[in-house]
């Protein structure tokens, strides 16, 4: 009589201090170049974001020097505080590439509020100024020729600005409509003077005008926001691609604390495909924060959320790999010592061991025999579930004469308390039903090669992942 | 526990006597080793001494066994050698029994790689593989510094199941042994298996491989009885119980104590390696064959010797003597030491044809014309009291036997009846055997063996029947004496046809009892052993009790052991009499009481010894027999002559005239004449002597005999013993002729008076012309005359406390005389006395009355004559 028996290894606490031991979570560990990586993958997309913002900038300052006197001085002023901003904004991501702190980004914050506000005082300044220039149309209104020129004047530059900022900036993304709406209100002054009541047209062309500026401001401001909303969510993602590369491979901490020489981790093929989901997820989120089209919000979504979440994914996957990478060593460990036992206390020696299918993220097979009697035990060793901590050994007899089941218990006793000696929480071995399949006797089986399953098991290299380098 | 053995112990090639390699080829599934020998060290012929494991494994491998599997509680599967346990755990395991440097990480299977190839990243307990028993001394294993393996017996069914693989397997001869089998019996967790391994392989048709048990029980009967005991194996119960029915089977070897052969090469082994200094080579041989007869295993030897040499001492007669007793006390050969003994010149001439026959047989053995030879009847009986030196003796003839290369050993095994014969059913049997086994090549010495076959109930018989089987099946190697008292023994040898044809009767030697200079010499040299020394007059006093003792000895005479017990009570008085003042020789004052009754004393004056019968009235011829005899006596001792024997009497008188009340007193008159020695008197009638039934009634007279030695036998009536005899047989015949017997025999410490008229007395005497001659003294006891009669009354009376009145005398002798010769046949004197004394005081009672009647007899108190002859009074 043959027989299958079940020992469970509760392995918990042993995971829980490699766990510990092994860092796998901490990703950033043994990056020294982490930093400088990211910095130099970011730099040159600050520049190219900022060779486009100077680009506007010159496109501006060209657009003002055609304005009349009256508006030139002020967009003039508003123009270098813009610039400044943005030479600021340019010069700190530049400087923190790679190392934008939290302290950064709220000096950076401040800055622009700053500057915001000092235009927001110096337009409201103009525009008072503006409003006591209307009250003297009132006194020119008598003077109709001078009167026309002036809104003439005034409409000439609200269509210059309001050119401009149909030009070059993305006023549909931050003002739907808003430079339609008052392109309109311009038509309607233009329309007021064409019918010679200059003074409502005067006051419509230079409201226009005024509100066309601010909206000029609002969104350079809030174009410049984005950019470094695009610059932080790229930095943040790209950081992350890097922890990706230089989590491909980890050390192995060996028993004494020490990383193992000789081994690596590898991390892409332990991790069963987990890396590679996480390297796709993160290059898609690249690409949305590169993408200029991509909006401030979902650029800060991805650097406060999806860049975190995936670093915080990437900790998870490593740890994984990781852990089954030393599971699939305690397999064997674990085949050691039974077949250690078997052969003290059975007198059962080691015939042949391997992994199913030869791939070591699998279960492991070992067969041993009784030279005397030429009874055979196949012991099958895998995880309760997947990254489960409990170990299963399976205890699998092929016996040439009848055997009791008390005997068969015996052996499976034998090995638990073998176990139990080794330091192991076995649990008492349970009978399982039916019959051990006779076709797990064959373990050379498992070496012959299978196309179909070597090519999707065996790493690409071709040798044993973690295997030491030669 | 499969660990590499510890090593490869040498080639086969020495051996030893012990191992007898033909048990291995009984063809019997098992072979059962067991005896005294089991667990000892061994010194084979290349004075190797070796472990019993390492012997039997040279023993197995010498005999052709490739592979040598042990098993034990520990180790249910080890082996002593590289070659066995590469024959049978596989390759795999060869390779992985790489040892590992310490401290390293790596799993024990090299075969077995994970990705971090065979790193251990998990800390195992690290337990160390348990090592095996190894060349560790059998019996202490387990007390080294072996680590100590889970001996939870998880492995017991692993252990049996590739024991029978390996016994099973064809391709190499294989030997499985269990070194400790009572163990392995008793306490393996696989009973069930290996109860059914032990069936399958006794079915199993295979001469060629061997399952050895080794019980360390010293008896194959003990091994029976354990197997039994432990009720799990019935198989072997089976196979063990039918070898020990029939020991010539096979399959069972006794492993007993070493033989000289043996010891002598361990004295050498000792000699050479613990430098042991032996003091006189010439005395070597002696000292071999003295440690050989000693049943002693070869390990308390060794420590013996090693001690010796440890201690700077040398090996000499007198080391040995030291551990082994009385043996070889002087330089003189056991011949020279039988040749000083006295008397046995039966047994000194039958150990000199003995010589005659081993020589004759040796010359013709070299001469080639020796092609059968019947081996002399080598066992003997000694007959004669205890304390005769039969022990000592039989010691002799086993070193005679040993020197004559009759036996290999000479040692003696003394066995008690109680070794022999149980109290149950079927245990007597295996008793017999183990005796028998502990006495193999030596001799078994049985003393007051006819306990065996004087048993009407018990299992005496089965004893001799086994020990019969043993003296036949053991022939060359058992040589049994039985002995006893001669009667007993002639008893014992008729009680089984068996007996009588192995006991022939030349080979019956007679111990006499020590005369009284030896007896004497011996009390001498005991009282010295003790420290005492004697003053002269004390020793001559000595000499006469033991003089005294030997004469008077009865068949319960232990010569020495009687005198040693005497010296041991003198040494008690003498102690409590000196205290610490040991300086003080023994005096007379030192002999205890029961033994000062041996001494002869002066006999008394024919005044102070008939004082006794003074109150007595009449009695004058016993008076002037005794007297006569104390004046014979005190001339006697004047001469400084021997006492006499005391004479039996013959009392002839009516009734009534004083007979048994004298037969009394002559005892204690006679224990004051020095005569008897305790002069105490057993009265026997017919009924107590004769019996009903054939055959009884001689033991009714000798145990009458035996109650009454050293006293008086006092026979009443004594006609009457012959009276159904019609002058002839019948069973008062018998008891005469008895009687007659047991005087002869005790002559001198048996008094016997025989009484009755003096006309009956005629014709006892003349029925028997042994009892004439026997009973030389008559002691006429007349009838009282009537002023004694009167006499008796007056002093029976004032016995009671009554006077006699005045004519109350006159009147009390009318009566009496005209009562006697109203009837003068059933006049029983002194008795009729006593009846008329009663009817006085019957007729003084109907005139009593309380405070006036005085204590005294009136004339009317007597009765008148009788009309009719009156009963007998009393």
């Amino acid at each position: 009589m043959s027989g299958k028996k079940r020992i469970q290894v509760d392995e918990s606490e042993w995971y829980r201090l490699q766990r510990e031991a092994q860092q796998l979570k901490n990703v950033q560990r043994n990056l020294p170049r982490l930093i400088d990586d990211v910095r130099a993958r970011t730099r040159a997309d600050i520049d190219r974001t900022f060779s486009t913002v100077q680009e506007r900038q010159r496109q501006h300052e060209e657009a003002v020097r055609r304005l009349s006197d009256r508006t030139r001085e002020m967009e003039a002023d508003t123009t270098r505080r813009l610039r400044e901003q943005a030479a600021e904004l340019h010069r700190t991501l530049h400087e923190t590439a790679g190392r934008m702190q939290e302290e950064t980004r709220r000096r950076l914050a401040e800055q622009q509020a700053e500057t915001r506000r000092a235009i927001a005082e110096e337009r409201a300044e103009r525009r008072a100024e503006t409003a006591r220039l209307s009250r003297e149309i009132d006194a020119l209104t008598e003077d109709r020729a001078r009167a026309a020129e002036t809104v003439r004047t005034w409409l000439a530059d609200a269509d210059t600005m309001a050119g401009l900022i149909g030009r070059t900036l993305p006023h549909q993304r931050y003002a739907p409509g808003e430079l339609d709406r008052l392109t309109a209100r311009l038509g309607t002054a233009r329309h007021n003077a064409a019918d010679g009541r200059f003074d409502a047209a005067l006051a419509m062309a230079q409201d226009t005008y005024h509100s066309l500026g601010e909206l000029r401001v609002d969104i350079e401001q809030r174009e410049l926001e984005r950019c470094s909303a695009q610059q932080e969510a790229v930095e943040a993602l790209v950081r992350v691609e890097t922890l990706i590369t230089g989590n491909e491979q980890r050390p192995v901490i060996g028993p004494d604390g020490e990383a193992l020489a000789g081994y690596v981790l590898d991390v892409v093929y332990w991790s069963e495909g987990e890396l590679e989901e996480l390297r796709r997820e993160t290059g898609h989120a690249l690409t949305r924060a590169r993408d200029d089209a991509t909006a401030t919000e979902e650029l800060r979504g991805l650097r406060d959320e999806e860049a975190p979440r995936l670093e915080q994914a990437l900790g998870g996957t490593v740890e994984r790999a990781g852990m089954r990478h030393l599971a699939s060593q305690i397999r064997v460990n674990l085949a050691d010592a039974v077949a250690q036992s078997l052969s003290e206390y059975a007198y059962y020696d080691l015939v042949d061991g391997e992994y199913e299918a030869a791939d070591p993220r699998g279960r492991y097979y070992a067969k041993l025999r009784n030279d005397a009697t030429g009874n055979e035990i196949v012991v099958d060793i895998s995880q309760a579930d997947r990254d489960s901590e409990q170990c299963v050994v399976r205890v699998l007899s092929y016996d040439h004469d009848a055997t009791a089941e008390a005997v068969l218990q015996d052996r499976a006793e034998a090995i638990q308390q073998a176990l139990a000696a080794d330091g192991l929480s076995a649990s008492a071995p349970v009978r399982e039903p039916g019959l051990p399949d006779p076709a797990l006797t064959d373990i050379a089986r498992h070496r012959e090669p299978d196309p179909a399953a070597q090519a999707a098991a065996r790493p690409p290299e071709g040798r044993r992942p973690g295997a030491a380098a030669e | 526990m499969t660990e590499p053995a510890v090593e490869t112990p040498p080639a086969p090639g020495p051996t030893m006597e012990r191992f007898d390699p033909a048990v291995l080829h009984s063809g019997e599934p098992f072979t059962i080793l067991y005896g005294p020998g089991v667990g000892d060290v061994f010194v084979d012929s290349a004075y190797q001494i070796c472990f019993f494991e390492q012997a039997l494994w040279r023993l197995l491998r010498a005999d052709g066994f490739e592979r040598i599997v042990f098993s034990s509680l520990q180790h249910p599967v080890y082996f002593r050698d590289h070659a066995s346990r590469d024959l049978s755990r596989g390759e795999s395991r060869r390779t992985a029994s790489a040892p590992n440097p310490p401290g390293a990480r790596t799993m024990r299977h090299p075969r077995l790689r994970g990705p971090l190839d065979a790193l251990l990243v998990r800390d195992f307990g690290r337990r160390p593989a348990p090592e095996p028993p190894g060349n560790q001394p059998a019996g202490a294993a387990g007390t080294g510094s072996a680590p100590a393996a889970p001996s939870t017996g998880v492995s017991d069914p692993f252990g049996v199941m590739t024991l029978v693989g390996y016994l099973r397997g064809s391709k190499r001869r294989t030997a499985v042994v269990f070194p400790h089998a009572e163990e392995i019996l008793r306490h393996t967790r696989a009973p069930r298996q290996l109860a059914d391994a032990l069936a399958g392989w006794a079915d199993h048709v295979d001469d060629r491989n061997q399952w050895i048990l080794v019980f360390s029980k010293p008896t194959l009967d003990e091994v029976a009885e354990f197997v039994r005991g432990c009720g799990n194996y019935p198989r072997l119960d089976t196979f063990v119980t039918e070898r020990r029915a029939a020991p010539g089977r096979g399959g069972t070897l006794r492993i007993d104590h070493p033989q000289a052969a043996e010891l002598e090469r361990l004295i050498h082994a000792v000699r050479v390696r613990e430098r042991l200094r032996i003091a006189d080579w010439r005395e070597l041989d002696p000292i071999v064959k003295a440690m050989a007869a000693h049943p002693e295993t070869a390990r308390a030897w060794r420590t013996r010797l090693r001690e010796l040499a440890a201690a700077g001492g040398e090996l000499s007669r007198d080391t040995v003597r030291q551990w082994v007793g009385a043996v070889a006390a002087d330089g003189r050969t056991p011949w020279e030491r039988l040749a000083a003994m006295p008397g046995l010149d039966a047994l000194k001439e039958h150990v000199e044809q003995l010589r005659a026959e081993v020589e004759a047989n040796a010359e013709l053995r070299a001469a080639g014309r020796l092609t059968h030879a019947e081996p002399p009847a080598l066992h003997l009986v000694f007959t004669g009291n205890p304390g005769t030196g039969k022990t000592t003796v039989a010691r002799l003839v086993g070193e005679m036997y040993r020197d004559l290369g009759l036996l290999s050993r000479g040692h003696v095994f003394e066995a008690r009846i109680s070794d022999l014969v149980a109290g149950y059913v079927g245990q007597t049997a295996g008793r017999t055997e183990a005796a028998v086994d502990r006495a193999l090549d030596g001799v078994l010495f049985i003393d007051e063996a006819y306990g065996l076959s004087d048993q009407r109930e018990g299992f005496g018989g089965e004893a001799i029947q086994t020990l019969l089987k043993r003296m036949e099946d053991d022939r060359g190697r058992l040589v049994v004496i039985v002995a006893g008292y001669p009667e007993k023994m002639a008893e014992f040898l008729a009680a089984n046809p068996g007996l009588a044809s192995r006991f022939p009767g030349y080979n019956i030697i007679d111990f006499p009892d020590y005369p009284p200079e030896t007896l004497h010499a011996i009390l001498l040299r005991r009282l010295h052993e003790l420290g005492l020394r004697p003053a002269a007059d004390t020793a001559d006093r000595l000499r006469e009790i033991a003089t005294e003792m030997h004469r008077t000895r009865g068949e319960d005479f232990a010569n020495a052991r009687d005198m040693r017990t005497l010296a041991d009570a003198v040494r008690r008085e003498w102690a409590r009499r000196v205290r610490g003042n040991v300086t003080e020789p023994v005096s007379a004052a030192d002999i205890p009481e029961q033994y000062r009754a041996y001494l002869p004393k002066p006999p008394p004056t024919p005044a102070a010894l008939l004082a006794e019968l003074d109150d007595y009235v009449g009695l004058t011829p016993v008076r002037e027999v005794l007297t006569g005899l104390a004046d014979r006596l005190r001339m006697r001792q004047d001469l400084g002559k021997d006492t006499i024997a005391p004479p039996h009497l013959l009392f002839t008188g009516p009734p009534g005239t004083g007979k048994t009340t004298v037969a009394r007193l002559i005892g204690k008159l006679f224990r004051d004449l020095g005569l008897l020695r305790r002069g105490h008197m057993v009265e026997a009638t017919r009924t107590d002597l004769v019996a009903g039934y054939v055959g009884q009634t001689a033991p009714l007279v000798r145990q009458a005999v035996h109650d009454a030695l050293d006293g008086v036998l006092f026979i009443d009536e004594a006609y009457s013993l012959v009276r159904d005899t019609g002058g002839q047989g019948g069973f008062g015949a018998e008891a005469i002729d008895t009687l007659n017997r047991e005087m002869e025999e005790w002559r001198g410490r048996l008094v016997v008076i025989a009484a009755g008229y003096p006309r009956d007395m005629d014709a006892l005497l003349d029925f028997n012309a042994g009892m004439r001659s026997r009973f030389t003294t008559r002691v006429p006891f007349p009838e009282y005359t009537l002023e004694d009669l009167v006499e008796i009354l007056r002093r029976m009376a004032a016995a009671d406390g009554y006077t006699l009145g005045a004519g109350v005398v006159e009147r009390a002798a009318s009566w009496l005389e005209r009562t006697r010769r109203a009837n003068p046949a059933a006049f029983g004197n002194a008795r009729t006395v006593r009846g008329l004394l009663g009817t006085m005081e019957g007729r003084m009672a109907a005139r009593y009355v309380p405070g006036v009647t005085e204590p005294e007899f009136r004339p009317e108190d007597v009765p008148g004559p009788p009309v009719s002859p009156p009963s007998e009074g009393g």
